[in-house]
């Protein structure tokens, strides 16, 4: 059979020739051994290669699927704006802070001498203000990164002044609530709670109980470490900087509380998506661990082998990471399990 | 149309007024099989679920330019097909073998393929199809499992019909070389003929 003959066969198998080309490809078949040969083992193919196996998704995989789906919209709103991840667009070529303190220092360099010359009058022109901006000797290397709040610290690099803090919305006040399910905590109080893969989202009303309840583990959570080098008002100020729809998905992960495995499972995944679609995010740390401490919670109260194996790769890949900043925390998440 | 395929509409029209409930809905309902698309283009688990979840989040930007009463799956699909070939296509890209997940893998035995070719002729077939371009197993992907037409898969990854035919002839001509023993005796089971 020619690769001719052949392409033709291809093409009639998918049904794609022309009415007048599949009759002549018929009436050659109809005579042609080895092109009906040809044929069948072409079909033969098709079929077995439709019929081959897909290795299984790892497990919860596809019920957890939809949520983080959800999570991925909430976080980005229906606007159109940029991938993040695996299909981020490159980014837009901007000129790197330090050139436009060079471009300054230049300006001034030049302009400055010739604003001391005498001017027609005999008068002496006063020298103008101080550069707000501080030029770097070229080479120099950048100033040290800030701690955290990294729109700020562009903001600044670029000459536009620096907003003040927003005030933090009233949620802010109330940290997020401890992820570990709280055994003490009479379930009763939690028999409302919504349930659904909705109720992921779902913004609840702070109370002032759960506000009590709650201020402690936030405070030590990794992504409040850094800034609580800078007082707790810094803290505050640093996460309200971001604002947002980042600051938004957060805040509606964090006031979660699953009242059983399954929920904890999508919490796991919700935390897990938003890590990943605000890598840079200073949150992105927090969502990280909380990932491990979800999936250990969803443990607890499951027992499912799959759920422990699931927060150990994820432990594992934490750690693995050279931005992890909160090691301890996520091995403590882990450290159940290794009781007898 | 079928009460299934209004109820999707409803969920479809919802979806685009902004119900992000109503789009979970339909993400649900097709999510194994652009899952199985992205996976069988750019084999890894990993890969895949971020093809299938960056192709959902697209459709959802898209929904606007969607007309709600077509079929949604092959829309997503095409979708999941062409940013699984971008990605494979990419400098990053590094295809994983699906060994990781053997011993997890459906159970076959009610597949028709039990009794075309064994357990052997199959793990050729799988080497044979990783062996191949991401564009020729993208073009055999979606014409042999997701059953799409020239046109459609043209329209898909951005090619025209006759490459799509190109590419599929060749992808079929590596499949069956590599798989050629095994064929034969396909073939002839197929046909009803003694071995």
């Amino acid at each position: 059979v020619s690769p001719h003959e052949s392409e033709r066969l291809s093409a009639y198998l998918d049904g794609e020739l022309a009415p007048a080309e599949r009759a002549a490809v018929e009436t050659h078949l109809g005579t042609c051994a080895p092109c009906r040969a040809r044929l069948a083992e072409l079909g033969g193919l098709d079929e077995a290669a439709r019929a081959l196996p897909l290795p299984a998704a790892p497990p919860g995989y596809f019920e957890s699927f939809p949520a983080r789906v959800r999570a991925r919209l909430e976080a980005k709103g229906r606007a159109p704006g940029p991938s993040r991840g695996r299909f981020a667009a490159a980014p837009p070529w901007r000129w790197p802070a330090w050139t436009w303190a060079v471009a300054a220092a230049l300006f001034l360099a030049v302009v400055t001498p010739l604003t001391l010359f005498e001017g027609p009058g005999g008068r002496r022109v006063p020298p103008p203000p101080a550069p707000a901006v501080t030029a770097p000797r070229r080479g120099a290397p950048p100033e040290p990164a800030p701690l955290v709040a990294p729109p700020a610290r562009e903001k600044v690099a670029s000459g536009e002044p620096r907003e003040a803090p927003l005030a933090p919305p009233p949620a802010r006040a109330r940290p997020p609530a401890p992820l570990a399910p709280r055994g003490a905590a009479p379930a009763e109080a939690r028999s409302g709670e919504a349930k659904s893969a909705d109720a992921m989202t779902a913004v609840r009303p702070a109370t002032a109980a759960k506000a009590g309840a709650a201020a402690t583990p936030m405070a030590k959570g990794p992504a409040a470490a850094p800034l609580e080098r800078r007082g707790p008002q810094a803290a505050v100020e640093g996460f309200a900087e971001e604002g947002g729809e980042v600051e938004s998905a957060y805040w509606r992960l964090a006031r979660e509380e699953p009242t059983d495995a399954e929920g904890w499972r999508r919490a796991r995944e919700a935390w897990r998506a938003f890590a990943r679609a605000h890598p840079e995010s200073p949150r992105a740390d927090e969502a990280r661990v909380r990932t491990i401490e979800a999936g250990m919670a969803a443990w607890r109260l499951s027992r499912e082998e799959q759920d422990l194996d699931r927060a150990r790769e994820d432990l594992a890949a934490y750690l693995g990471r050279p931005d992890a900043r909160q090691a301890d925390r996520a091995r403590r998440a882990l450290e159940p399990s290794e009781r007898p | 149309m079928s009460p299934e395929e209004r109820d999707e509409t409803l969920l479809l029209a919802r979806a685009r007024g902004g119900d992000v409930s109503a789009f979970e809905e339909v993400v649900r309902r097709h999510q194994r099989r652009v899952y199985g698309v992205a996976l069988r283009i750019v084999r890894s688990h990993a890969v895949a679920d971020d093809v299938a979840q960056e192709a959902f989040v697209r459709a959802w930007r898209s929904l606007d330019r969607f007309e709600v009463t077509r079929p949604f799956a092959p829309w997503v699909c095409r979708i999941a097909a062409n940013l699984a070939v971008n990605h494979v296509r990419s400098p990053v890209a590094r295809e994983d073998p699906l060994v990781e997940d053997r011993e997890r893998a459906v159970d076959p035995g009610s597949d028709p393929l039990g009794s075309l070719l064994d357990a052997e002729a199959r793990e050729v077939l799988e080497g044979a199809l990783g062996s191949l371009s991401a564009e020729q197993r993208a073009v055999f992907v979606l014409r042999t499992v997701e059953e799409m037409s020239y046109r459609e898969i043209a329209e898909a990854l951005g090619v025209s019909p006759g490459t799509v035919m190109s590419r599929l002839f060749r992808a079929r001509e590596r499949l069956a070389r590599s798989l050629a023993p095994y064929l034969g005796e396909a073939a002839r089971r197929r046909s009803g003929g003694s071995p």
